[in-house]
């Protein structure tokens, strides 16, 4: 470690284990629940049944996989209620600029540990796992409830599919080729400083505060 | 291969439940225990076991009381429910007869058929973990022999045939009873393939809905939400693609002065 000024590829460690754990658990259920549910959706797409070996299994995986989803859900939750669910000034700021991705670069207010964006998408994914948890124990074991409730959380289930499947994807890209540097927050849970400053800017004035910047 | 009609006129009907006997017959459905629950219907629903059923409706007048049978099964509709949220490829479909066949094999037990049936007729088998029901006979259908149920009613309560016959004769018959007699089934989810003459309106039977309809969350579930999950997901990656070909990606700079060390 230079004495000076520290260097911009300095990596620091930014997720814990648990929270990699955690996320590719729910990461994990929810891959086989989009594979198994559109499958199961759309005629069309039998070959996402043929990849589980037919129908019959694909509705276990689904359901089975749902059970994952339910209980890493929870925990994604609790551990990134702080981080995830309390908007700030600045985090309103930067959604009226769009993040800076779509119309304008400039004046993009610092964010925390996480952006208002991905702010936005825990709390899709917190209401969205609730829902889809509820409708879809109803739906698993529909004689214990009320036929007009089972046929009420048909159409719910699906409407949070419709909600998610683009969320997910656009997820996946940001964290990925999107914003190079991001991956590997999730995979060894460090990040570069350069990174760091550039993404989470208050996240790392906290950091270094904690850690006794030099 | 014509479109037929199955017409059930509960006037004539003994409820002798030979067309229960022979429906067990012909699709070799094992008996059921059962008991007494102070009716002569028996069994107390359609089951995985039953595919048809004589309800035994009791309708006290004084001192006496006056039964209304009704032959139960299937519909057979047009416009089938259960066919529209079922999501195994060839599990339930129309034949040309217009039968509405669940081919059971192919069931995975999801029970949505169960839901999406205006009558709620499909039923459940635990022990298979499949669904069941009235096929019409469409194995019998396809050799030219009429279903088992009108091949063994004895008094000429269920006719089979031709459906512009089938329904004229329905007709006919409701206005020769008079009274407060009609006809059921033609008029509803774009026509069922089996249909009644009934004495009274039918607001009177039990378990027969008046006005039967697909629900409409059904419609909001198939129609809205199924294309626009397609939508989003396309939607997705389409837009991330363009997003980086256009945009590209969001990386960050690297200030000189420090030690390199990855």
């Amino acid at each position: 470690m230079s004495k000076g000024k520290r260097s911009d590829y300095e990596l620091i460690q930014v997720t814990s284990g648990f929270e990699r754990l955690v996320h590719f658990l729910f990461a994990g259920s929810c891959v086989l629940l989009f594979l198994s549910g559109f499958g199961l959706m759309y005629h069309s797409m039998s070959f996402l049944t043929a990849l589980f070996g037919g129908y019959y299994i694909t509705k276990y995986v689904h359901n089975f996989s749902g059970l994952l989803f339910g209980a890493s859900g929870l925990l994604a939750v609790i551990i990134w209620f702080k981080d995830g669910a309390l908007f700030d000034q600045d985090d309103i700021l930067w959604l009226k600029k769009g993040g800076g991705y779509l119309w304008t670069k400039e004046g993009i207010p610092p964010q925390g540990r996480f952006n208002a964006g991905q702010k936005l998408y825990f709390v899709l994914k917190a209401v969205t796992w609730v829902i889809m948890s509820v409708t879809g124990v109803i739906m698993w074991f529909p004689y214990a409830f009320g036929r007009s409730l089972v046929t009420l959380c048909y159409p719910l289930h699906i409407a949070c599919v419709a909600l998610l499947a683009g969320s997910v994807i656009m997820h996946i890209f940001l964290g990925t080729i999107g914003n190079p540097g991001t991956l590997q927050a999730m995979i060894t849970g460090k990040c570069t400083r350069a990174w760091a400053r550039f993404q989470h800017p208050k996240w790392l004035r906290e950091y270094d505060e904690k850690h006794g910047a030099r | 291969m014509s479109e037929k009609i199955m017409l059930v006129d509960v006037t004539k009907c003994t409820a002798c439940r030979s067309c229960q006997v022979a429906c067990k017959n012909w699709n070799g459905l094992p008996a059921d225990r059962t008991k007494n629950r102070g009716s002569f219907q028996n069994p107390a629903d359609l089951n995985p076991h039953n595919y048809t059923l004589i309800r035994f409706q009791e309708e006290e007048s004084g001192d006496a009381i006056k039964w209304l049978f009704r032959n139960d099964k299937c519909f057979h509709c047009t416009d089938p429910g259960c066919m529209k949220v079922c999501p195994v490829p060839g599990c339930i479909y129309k034949t040309p007869q217009g039968a509405v066949v669940l081919d059971s094999t192919k069931c995975i037990g999801c029970k949505y058929c169960y839901h999406a049936c205006p009558f709620a007729v499909p039923r459940f088998d635990a022990a298979t973990e499949k669904m069941y029901k009235c096929t019409l006979c469409h194995d019998r259908l396809a050799e030219g022999l009429i279903p088992a149920c009108a091949k063994a009613c004895p008094t000429g309560a269920i006719t089979f045939g031709d459906k512009p016959a089938m329904v004229q004769a329905a007709y006919a018959r409701a206005q020769a009873l008079g009274g407060s007699a009609t006809v059921y089934g033609d008029k509803v989810v774009g026509g069922t393939h089996v249909m009644y003459v009934l004495e009274k309106p039918p607001a009177a039977y039990e378990h027969l809905p008046v006005n039967p309809k697909i629900s409409p969350l059904v419609f909001l579930w198939k129609d809205l939400f199924k294309p626009l999950s397609l939508l989003s997901l396309l939607g997705g990656i389409g837009g991330s693609l363009l997003y980086y070909v256009i945009k590209g990606p969001k990386k960050p700079k690297f200030e000189e002065g420090g030690e390199r060390h990855e």
